[in-house]
């Protein structure tokens, strides 16, 4: 998953500033300013209770009474809530301010008299408790004053409204409904924290951490950034992974016909509008219960129009981005509704979407390249676009049947059927079947980054981003110039990205929302500000103080676990971190010749080679031998890197210094090293 | 049903009125809530059953007609052409009305309205003072109309107005006949009609803030909340398509094709009316698309409110019909530029609604002209037009009036309600619902408009107008409207939910003899910090019925607090129950006291326990010889 | 109440989340009250939390959590029958039915209800029992009306 790509907000419709005073301080402030941010601006202290800056105003305390004079008239006004569109002169410690702040306190004074924020303020405007006994007395010094910013977080911020206020008048409190636990509470802490008086507590007795305090300090930040900041950067919340669509599309990133290209000119018939049209918004999240980022989204009432549920409503997960990708461009089907049947069915089959695109894509493209036929098909006709074969195929596959049956075996196993049995060229096929370590690759074009086409191929799993999603850094922004410097990102991130695995956490909460502040921060890709985030969850959770080095460390013990493991199953070999030349360069000549200038640029620039007079052939050829000569350069520094050997094999001195060298351990790199001849 | 169209509008009102030609006379039964509580609808089933036993069923027809307005008086029977008037019928007296008068060609006497003051019969509903002073702009089609039928309503001009704004008028003369007319919103705050609408036309732009053209939306208020208020809900159950063209118009001049219905739950009748009227009005092509075969398009849909005062605030209106809870919103930004569903609204109240049609057919300057003040200089310049008050409380005519703004309050209360009734003493007559003010003896001279009686303490509002006797405590009438309020505040914003709180205590200890004169002054201070600092008008105007008593009625408070006495004799704790020497010793009062604390051998007079009474009042209602005494 | 029941009453509204207090009106006419499980299907079938719905719910004052007697008597507390009597009308049938304001008898038959103005402040004080109004009415006859009604 791609980091955050922040849209630029767009200049405000209205121009210009409009001149405030605050207790006769000047300043210039933006239409739509509201008195209590200008009175900040000039650090002038407003008193309130209802507000946060992380919520929508509310106005319902009215501690913040403050009077203003627009156009020579005088008027009381909330501070929270009253947007300047005129010049305007703030008073906000005049008679009249004081007084009616003083009335308000004095009513709150006189029904919760022990609560501190009420008493601190009564204090600072010289509030007496009042004359007359209140009915509803409540000498709690943790009472509800009704202020609301509960109700407001758990909706505005967790998306979950389990509090609810309820009753009206005197009879107006918060609660759950029906006065019950709700089942929805995640217990995620945001209203006991963003609460004034404490009159909500949090009770975490299943996970029993030894600091909730410092947890609960971070994972409101978090709740705060997604609240406050995700629209204007990935819009999980509203759009979810499929905002990816158009971007990747932009970028030449997005999986079409089999990899072929990585852009389409139907795109805006998959793009992300059409997505927010069909699936179900602002519901809690059906992913993981308390998630604040929701990017789950459902279609509700969808009509399948073949296989088992054909014309019946049902209800469908999805799609996310690789879907988009997988079972729309990359088989070359632009209909939103083919895709979400194919979501369906995968779903419901228990085929992942991804597995099934990218098998999809390939036995397509062996189709319209002559390998197959329809009699070979068992009658399917396998173009590019053809929805409704890809639906009877999957259909096939499900129940075991024809072709279905090959596909459902898989890249790796197609390639050798198609070889042996239908006299297909595997050299070819070996060019064009995406999956590595027999796993079909993601959705995303990797032909112009080396460093992700490592960071696929050399994933322990297989091509799965994983470990890693460095496209950006290393082909947008540059930032990768050297081995060196990609070795050291393919050692960082997959360590980073593994710890998630670790602790059954999600990754996109660490990258799909960044901090304000993110970007002025030094190596803003790490995102330093929810690394110190995860840094104090952690250490709160078990105790002590864990840094970002003893993350890693944890992951990397891990990580070397899994490569022997692999090595020990006869795997972990040099060979095995390679992928398919798709993933690194044009295979076919139809490929070369569309993006000719690019690869004629390449040509000269790092080759040096003028491409004038040149065959495609003859071009293709030179720019393969260099980026595979580049590939293995970066296989080289990143095992170095890892502590491995050329071969790919963890040393006895790294496993030493990771304090993971048992003798059974040790003995199966040993016997790998030997064979190898490194020992 | 065929659609009428721009040209055959007047054809079908001719044919209509031809129909009713054909028949001898009209009999217009009134059924509007009130008489139907007294029996209206039985007396309109009677009176066809017996016109068809004898007969007379061609000769004679019986018309069902909203409200009459004399609601004290019901059921009502009208007889036209002569315009005979015929008072609290049953069944027996009917039969009377029907064998002498619609037989026998003789008017019945017995079943007229009374002198008040000789106790003779008057014959014609217009000689009858209650009707004599009134002046009937939004009530024009009232005991006339059949409000379930749109051709009778058509017969009497009903949609002339909008043919006429779509055969010769610009949207943009529309509005400036509602700006010349100069009215002012009948819901309770006042605010000139036309400035709101030219406003929201503003905020339908497209302007630089809005690029794009922001389709606006129309709703009525009819969610009548004022206690002693019925004003609305007989316009609607009388009229209905007096609101319906009213809106129809507003939508013409401010572009809107989209209106909406908000009224209470609590009138059934007024809402089955409305939905008929809605049916009959889209049948004929009076809304819905291509409106009278114009290019005009207009439809209306009703929101039934579930309950809650506050929801007659706009804000909170507009909340409740996005289907949330009826809390208000600061109105920082106006509803004309942002309102339900964010966009540009109008709220106006059905008797504003009601009135629009006469403005457009007869002009502005024609509705401007009655009234106070010159509002051909500004709209803010005076009250014009009429205005429709409910008369109740402790007069003898209750019922409906609409009289010129500018009348005098005791034109209103003893010309035409009669005065009060059982010889007892004028104390008060509050006006402006919960938010208003109760004003005494000395102001009775106050001409009745926006601005005076907001000057005097008071308010226009809605309309209530409920006159109190002398047996009415005036701390009570304060504690009364505070715990209304208290019960109906939405509870959101600190001054209003609390505030109301404390105010209601206070008001309950000087009820009970525990106050001391200092809590008047607290009691003044939480009053300024409700009226200053809450949210909406409910919190703001909330105080109004204490400050106004305390202005006017502050010797009361006094004697509750100095002297423990209730000179009304309303407040329990401070009265008891005497049985004085008039008692002649017949059980009633013991027989029906619920706590048997009445004791007497028969024929000697009865003696009330005082510590066991409970205060509930039963034996002086059931004393035929004004025996018990309230000290 | 069967789902069938509320289908057919969320159809009606189109299952337009605007028309929520709409549709809890037709349930609550329906069913004499809101039922938790009524809420939660609702609340899921306009994707709206079912804590907009519980505030709802008690807010307004047609809804009752809890089911009303067959028999809601509502009691007008409008200004003219306040000043005519209305809270020892309420005081009586308080004593009469021995249950508080709000409160419903034990055998389900009667709710005592204080409401907002009827608007029928002619014939104040005013009872109203489902769709009759009782006008003009007295503490010490409310005895008869009960037995009248419990007759049915």
């Amino acid at each position: 998953m791609g980091s955050a790509t922040t849209t630029e907000l767009a200049p405000s419709g209205v121009e210009g500033t409009i001149p405030v005073t605050v207790d006769g301080q000047a300043l210039e402030v933006k239409p739509g300013t509201t008195v209590l941010e200008a009175a900040r601006m000039l650090k002038i202290s407003i008193p309130t209770l209802c507000h946060h800056p992380a919520v929508e105003a509310y106005g319902a305390c009215r501690m913040c009474m403050t009077e203003i004079e627009v156009r020579g008239k005088k008027r009381m006004v909330t501070a929270c809530n009253f947007p300047i569109r005129e010049p305007t002169a703030i008073f906000t410690e005049s008679e009249a301010t004081k007084k009616q702040r003083r009335g308000v306190l004095s009513m709150m004074l006189a029904r919760w008299p022990k609560v501190p924020v009420i008493q601190s303020l009564a204090g600072r405007y010289g509030v007496q408790n009042p004359g007359y006994q209140h009915p509803l007395r409540n000498e709690a010094p943790d009472a509800c004053i009704l202020c609301g910013l509960c109700v407001k977080a758990c909706s505005e911020m967790v998306w979950e409204d389990v509090i609810a206020f309820a009753g009206r008048g005197a009879k107006r409190h918060v609660t759950m409904p029906f006065g019950k636990q709700s089942e929805r509470c995640t217990g995620c802490g945001t209203c006991a924290y963003i609460c004034p008086t404490g009159a909500i507590k949090v009770t975490d007795e299943k996970n029993n951490p030894v600091d909730p305090a410092r947890i609960r300090k971070y994972g409101f930040r978090l709740t705060k950034e997604m609240a406050t900041l995700d629209d204007s950067q990935c819009k999980m919340r509203r759009v979810g992974t499929a905002h990816l669509v158009e971007i990747m599309d932009a970028y030449d990133l997005l999986p079409t016909h089999n990899y072929k290209f990585g852009k389409h000119a139907r795109i805006a018939e998959i793009a992300s509008p059409v997505w927010t049209s069909l699936v179900r918004q602002n519901v809690p999240d059906g992913c993981w219960v308390g998630c604040q980022m929701s990017c789950a989204k459902a279609v509700d009432d969808f009509v399948p129009r073949t296989g088992p549920y054909q014309g019946k409503k049902v209800l469908v997960d999805g799609p996310e981005y690789e879907t988009v990708a997988s079972c729309g461009s990359n088989i070359g089907v632009f209909d939103p509704h083919d895709i979400i049947e194919l979501n369906f069915y995968c779903d419901t089959y228990g085929i992942d979407t991804i597995s099934f695109g990218t098998a999809c894509a390939f036995a397509m493209e062996c189709y319209e390249a002559g390998v197959l036929d329809k009699r070979k098909t068992g009658g399917l006709d396998l173009k590019f676009g053809n929805g409704p074969a890809a639906l009877e195929l999957l259909h096939h596959m499900s129940r075991g049947e024809g072709f279905g049956v090959i596909v459902g075996q898989g890249i790796r196993q197609m390639k050798r059927i198609f070889a042996e049995r239908f006299g297909g060229d595997p050299r070819f096929l070996q060019d064009i079947g995406m999956e590595a370590k027999g796993l079909e690759y993601s959705e995303y074009v990797t032909k112009e980054s080396l460093a992700q086409q490592a960071g696929y191929a050399m994933a322990q799993k297989g091509p799965q981003h994983d470990e890693a999603w460095l496209i950006f850094m290393d082909m947008v922004n540059k930032q990768l110039p050297t081995f060196e410097k990609k070795a050291e990102a393919l050692y960082y991130f997959p360590m980073w990205r593994t710890w998630f695995g670790l602790m059954g956490l999600c990754k996109l909460p660490w990258n799909d929302v960044e901090p304000e502040d993110n970007a002025t921060r030094p190596e803003p890709n790490k995102v330093p500000g929810h690394v110190e985030g995860y840094e104090n969850f952690v250490s709160g959770m078990m105790g002590g103080e864990y840094t970002i080095q003893d993350i890693l460390k944890m992951s990397e013990r891990v990580y070397n676990f899994q490569r022997v493991f692999s090595i020990r199953m006869g795997h972990g070999r040099r060979e095995d971190d390679r992928g398919p030349y798709r993933a690194m360069g044009p295979v076919t000549a139809e490929e070369y010749e569309s993006r000719a200038e690019r690869y004629d640029g390449q040509l000269k620039e790092l080759l040096k080679v003028d491409p004038a007079g040149r065959s495609t052939a003859e071009k293709m050829a030179l720019l393969r031998r260099y980026r595979e000569e580049q590939y293995e350069g970066v296989l080289d520094a990143v095992y170095k890197r890892r502590g491995w050997t050329r071969n790919g094999t963890p040393t006895p001195e790294t496993l030493k210094g990771l304090g993971i060298d048992y003798p059974w351990v040790v003995e199966v790199v040993k016997a790998r090293m030997a064979e190898e001849g490194s020992a | 049903m065929a659609r009428i169209h721009l040209k055959n509008l007047d054809a079908v009102g001719r044919k209509h009125q031809k129909l009713l030609a054909g028949y001898k006379g009209l009999l217009l039964v009134c059924t509007g809530t009130g008489c139907v509580s007294a029996g209206g609808f039985v007396i309109r089933d009677s009176l066809q059953a017996m016109l068809k036993k004898r007969r007379l069923d061609k000769k004679w027809l019986v018309v069902q007609t909203g409200c009459n307005g004399f609601c004290a008086m019901g059921p009502i029977l009208v007889v036209q052409p002569e315009g005979i008037f015929y008072e609290k019928l049953n069944e027996k007296s009917l039969e009377k009305v029907v064998e002498e008068h619609l037989v026998g060609g003789k008017p019945v006497k017995a079943s007229m309205h009374k002198d008040l003051a000789t106790g003779n019969p008057i014959p014609k509903m217009a000689q009858i003072p209650f009707f004599a002073k009134q002046q009937l702009v939004a009530l024009r089609n009232k005991g006339i109309v059949d409000p379930e039928n749109i051709e009778s309503a058509i017969a009497m001009g009903a949609y002339a107005g909008l043919r006429k704004a779509l055969t010769t008028m610009k949207p943009g003369d529309v509005l400036g006949e509602v700006v010349r007319s100069g009215i002012r919103g009948r819901g309770g705050a006042g605010f000139v009609t036309g400035v709101k609408w030219g406003a929201c036309i503003k905020a339908v732009g497209p302007s630089l803030e809005h690029p794009e053209r922001r389709p606006p939306v129309l709703v009525c208020n009819a969610d009548e909340g004022d206690p002693g208020a019925f004003m609305d809900r007989s316009i609607i159950e009388t009229d209905p398509h007096a609101v319906l063209e009213g809106m129809c118009l507003g939508a013409y001049a401010i572009g809107a094709s989209e209106g909406f219905i908000y009224i209470r739950k609590e009138y059934p009748l007024a809402i089955e009316r409305l939905e008929k009227a809605i049916a009959q009005a889209r049948e004929r092509g009076l809304l819905g698309r291509k409106i009278l075969g114009s290019d005009f398009a207009f439809d209306i849909k009703v929101h039934r409110g579930a309950g809650a005062f506050v929801c007659g605030e706009s804000t909170a209106l507009m909340a409740s019909m996005e289907g949330r809870v009826g809390e208000p919103r600061a109105k920082y930004v106006h509803n004309v530029e942002s309102g339900y569903m964010g966009r540009p609204t109008v709220l106006n109240n059905v008797e504003t609604w009601a009135n629009v049609p006469v403005i457009v057919e007869k002009g502005g300057a024609w509705f401007g002209s009655i009234g106070t003040g010159d509002v051909a200089k500004s709209p803010w310049n005076g009250s014009s037009g009429t205005k429709v008050f409910s008369l109740v409380g402790n007069i003898a005519n209750t019922g409906l009036v609409e009289v010129p703004m500018g009348i005098r309050l005791k034109e209103i209360i003893f010309d035409i309600g009669g005065g009060i009734p059982g010889g007892r003493e004028f104390k008060a007559v509050q006006t402006g619902g919960p938010s208003g003010g109760c004003l005494p003896q000395s102001m009775l001279d106050l001409p009745v408009d926006f601005d005076s009686l907001t000057k005097a303490g008071s308010m226009m509002g809605s309309g209530g107008m409920i006159v109190m006797d002398d047996r009415t405590c005036m701390v009570d009438v304060a504690k009364y409207f505070i715990d209304f309020l208290k019960d109906e505040s939405c509870g959101k914003c600190t001054p209003c939910r609390e505030g109301l709180i404390a105010v209601s205590e206070i008001l309950g200890a000087i009820t009970r003899g525990q106050a001391t004169e200092a809590l008047l002054g607290e009691l003044e201070g939480l009053c300024d910090t409700m009226a200053v600092s809450s949210l909406c008008q409910l919190g703001a105007t909330a105080p109004n019925p204490v400050l106004s008593t305390l202005k006017y009625f502050r010797d009361e408070y006094v004697a509750h607090i100095r002297n423990h006495k209730c000179p009304a004799g309303v407040c329990k704790s401070l009265i008891r129950y005497e049985i004085t020497p008039n008692c002649n010793g017949c059980h009633v009062c013991s027989r029906n006291c619920p706590t048997n604390c009445i004791a007497g051998e028969k024929k000697t007079l009865h003696v009330i326990d005082a510590n066991a009474c409970i205060k509930c009042g039963i034996c002086r209602d059931v004393c035929k010889f004004d025996a018990v005494r309230v000290g | 109440m069967t789902t069938q029941k509320v289908d057919k009453i969320l159809d009606r509204w189109k299952r337009d989340p605007q028309y929520a207090i709409e549709i809890l009106q037709d349930i609550q006419d329906e069913h004499r009250h809101l039922p938790a499980d009524v809420l939660h299907y609702v609340a899921d079938a306009l994707a709206l939390p079912v804590g907009r719905l519980y505030h709802i719910g008690t807010f307004f004052k047609a809804f009752s959590l809890k089911p009303r007697g067959e028999h809601v008597l509502e009691v007008c507390m409008g200004t003219a029958c306040h000043v005519r009597g209305a809270p020892r009308i309420l005081d009586a049938l308080s004593r009469e039915l021995e249950v508080p304001e709000g409160g419903t008898t034990k055998d389900g038959k009667f709710t005592l209800e204080p409401v907002r103005c009827l608007g029928c402040c002619a014939i104040a004080p005013v009872v109203k029992v489902g769709k009759d109004l009782h006008g003009e009415i007295q503490a010490a006859r409310v005895k008869t009306l009960v037995k009248k009604l419990a007759e049915g």
